[in-house]
């Protein structure tokens, strides 16, 4: 009790203080100092679609000085717009909304801060200062597909929302597969949500039951599971780590990575936007943007894809880079 | 019909003033536990945040003046608490009549899933009758789907804990496959529901903010439920039921249709929140369109000591929690999880202190 007493007395004596330093705060907002807010749909603790969001605003922090904050939103529609606001009226001046999801409030929040900039993850709008940035993962897995087609009887894919990442990305490995061997059985399948670590090594698990001995997750936060279920199942099963370096969970069937430094990506549209250049169109890194996307083979593990796969992959690769290959339909 | 004169345990015998005075004491009696529940769960997450490299409580004292900063920040606070009032003063009723609602987060979705099929399907309507419209749409699907556990328990004796917790999956399922199914826009690769026409839009209350009218109708709404509850035979048979149903029906109440009544009503309420928020707020339906309004909501009841009159002032702190966690890391980056700590003990804190109220009760 007396504890609590004390506590109080100084949160009584500390209250001026608070208010003189949001009082100060306010003030800085007019000054040139940059600052970004990110806006994500998950936790940033996790590797996967909300570290790559963090990743970028780090960047941002640390290439260009900027002042950043960041706020972590349950898939709650609902809080999307009234996030925004609070960076807006702060006077954060680039926002980026790391998801689809976001480009409906960013739009109804850029009427009201036409001098922000809101930057949209997975997006291709561009409607005055809301910019769309997309980062074609069905390229990458593309290259995974061909590669699956070419080692392996049957391929599985787990993904986690049924949402256009996702479905591009699979859509690209589908494609991939499909340029080997047009009869190539893939077989798919969504967990419904980017959290359930359990489901997706499930969903893996069945998949390699069923005679799959490609299995590639992509469900942000919950791939490791599938990584995890692929790894109990023996040498057998390959599978790219993708975003994050994953080697750690299956050691045995990692046989490449794909990642995708979205956060440099992110650090030059900003760059461009400080300079007085924002784009003037929507933004899509490629494999083109060698400083955004790598595409590598790992030489450590106990199966490697062998070179001559390897020299056709980095043809298709440049073909792709090229614009000569389509990885997706439209 | 005769009115029952409902004052209460022995209260009748008692002088006005003398009433009117214990009245109040046993009001700000009420008024304590719940604030020294939030203090204890303050305090706690001070400490907690504390452990973690924050510096507790600037964190919390931002917390406090952010969410109070300007006009929008206190709108943001009141639209949040329009579900979370609706919703707990509902379920003040289902529980008074010993209905353990769990399924007011299904019922939500019900309601919003009904208020979209409502606002996207009728086209060529006024606001003036569009917007009735969707509430009683959102308010039915709900009341429907609270009846079901209703139904269930005095048909069956199916325990409603089971069946409200049940019930709560195939919505939020059947939600997810309307979304992404029929009832997906079609021009819209993202799981949503079309916009809803913009004569369904609950008309705004402030402009400049997102705050609808809907905040009015749950204060009003909550107002009703009091005096339905503690003002009308009806409301006394249905508190009847759920102190003693064998007394009840010994009596001659119908314990039956009360217990599904109940469930009606909170279902209803939980309903129309839904719809508010598709209406109100998102314009869209979503699979994730409730944050756990639902769930939050038996700790607004709760706190409130089942009165839907102290479900506004219980809903309006949980709003005021629930803008504050964001605030809490867009102002002190404190990562979501912990924020999610916090609130947990604060309604671990809620509850713990309910059940300290209820004790003696029991036993009497």
């Amino acid at each position: 009790m007396g504890l609590c007493v004390g506590a109080r007395a100084v949160r009584i004596g500390v209250m001026p203080l608070a208010i003189a330093g949001l009082l100060g705060s306010g003030a800085v907002a007019w000054a040139d100092q940059l600052k970004m807010g990110l806006l994500v749909p998950g936790s940033v603790s996790e590797e996967g679609w909300n570290r790559i969001g963090y990743n970028a605003l780090k960047g941002v922090e640390e290439q260009l000085g900027a002042e950043v904050s960041y706020v972590e939103l349950q898939q709650n529609p609902a809080s999307f717009a009234k996030a925004f606001y609070d960076y807006a009226s702060q006077g954060y001046q680039v926002i980026l909304g790391h998801g689809f999801e976001f480009q409906d409030a960013a739009l109804e929040v850029a009427e009201q801060y036409p001098d922000t900039y809101f930057l949209i993850s997975s997006s291709d709008i561009h409607e005055g200062n809301v910019i769309g940035l997309n980062t074609d993962t069905s390229q990458p897995f593309y290259l995974m597909g061909v590669v699956a087609a070419k080692m392996g009887q049957k391929a599985g894919l787990v993904g986690g929302m049924e949402i256009p990442p996702i479905q591009q990305a699979f859509e690209g490995f589908k494609a991939g597969a499909r340029s080997v061997n047009p009869d190539f059985p893939i077989s798919e399948a969504y967990i419904g949500n980017f959290t359930d670590t359990a489901a997706a090594k499930e969903a893996a698990l069945s998949m390699i039951a069923q005679g799959a001995d490609f299995v590639q997750p992509n469900a942000s936060g919950a791939t490791v599971g599938g990584f995890q279920g692929i790894a109990e199942s023996g040498k057998n099963v390959g599978t790219f780590s993708i975003f994050s370096d994953f080697t750690e969970v299956a050691p045995d069937n990692i046989l490449g990575l794909y990642k995708a430094d979205y956060a440099q990506g992110v650090v030059e549209v900003v760059r461009s936007i400080m300079d007085g250049n924002p784009p003037q169109s929507n933004v899509a890194f490629g494999l083109k943007d060698e400083k955004v996307m790598q595409f590598t083979f790992r030489d450590d593990g106990p199966s490697s894809v062998p070179e001559e796969i390897r020299t056709e992959i980095a043809r298709i690769a440049a073909e792709i880079a090229a614009g000569n290959i389509r990885t997706m339909s439209n | 019909m005769t009115q029952i004169d409902q004052q209460g345990r022995g209260g009748a015998a008692t002088p006005p003033p003398l009433r009117i005075l214990r009245k109040a004491a046993s009001a700000g009696l009420a008024m304590m536990r719940p604030a020294a529940a939030l203090a204890v769960a303050l305090f706690c997450g001070t400490v907690l945040l504390g452990l973690n490299g924050f510096d507790g409580i600037s964190v919390m004292i931002g917390m406090v003046f952010g969410v109070f900063q300007d006009m929008r920040s206190v709108s943001e606070v009141l639209l949040k608490a329009v579900p979370l009032i609706l919703i707990g003063a509902g379920l003040c009723v289902a529980f008074r009549c010993r209905m353990w609602n769990i399924g007011a987060e299904g019922q939500f979705y019900a309601g919003a899933v009904a208020a979209t099929f409502a606002g996207v399907s009728v086209e060529g309507l006024t606001a003036w009758l569009y917007v009735p419209l969707i509430t009683l749409a959102g308010a039915l699907g709900g009341a429907f789907w609270g009846g079901i556990a209703g139904y269930l328990k005095v048909r069956f004796q199916a325990s409603e804990i089971v069946t409200t917790i049940m019930l709560n999956y195939i919505a939020l399922i059947a939600t997810s496959y309307l979304v992404t199914g029929p009832m997906k826009d079609a021009q819209a690769a993202y799981p949503q529901s079309a916009r809803l026409f913009r004569e369904a839009w609950i008309p705004n209350l402030i402009p400049g903010t997102r705050l609808h009218v809907g905040i009015l109708v749950a204060l009003v709404l909550a107002l009703a439920l009091y005096v339905f509850l503690y003002r009308s035979s009806a409301g006394y048979a249905m508190r009847v039921v759920g102190i003693n149903p064998f007394a009840a029906a010994y009596a001659g109440i119908r314990t039956r249709g009360n217990m599904v009544a109940a469930m009606c009503i909170s279902g209803g309420m939980a309903g129309l929140a839904g719809a508010f928020e598709v209406a109100g707020v998102t314009r869209r339906l979503y699979q994730s369109i409730s944050p756990g309004y639902g769930f939050e909501g038996i700790a607004v009841a709760l706190l409130a000591g089942n009165n839907p009159l102290g479900a506004i002032l219980s809903g309006g702190l949980f709003a005021v929690l629930r803008s504050g966690a964001e605030l809490m890391q867009i102002t002190s980056q404190v990562p979501q999880v912990l924020v999610l700590v916090i609130q947990g003990i604060v309604i671990l804190s809620v509850v713990a202190f309910a059940a300290i109220r209820w004790q003696p009760w029991r036993k009497g």
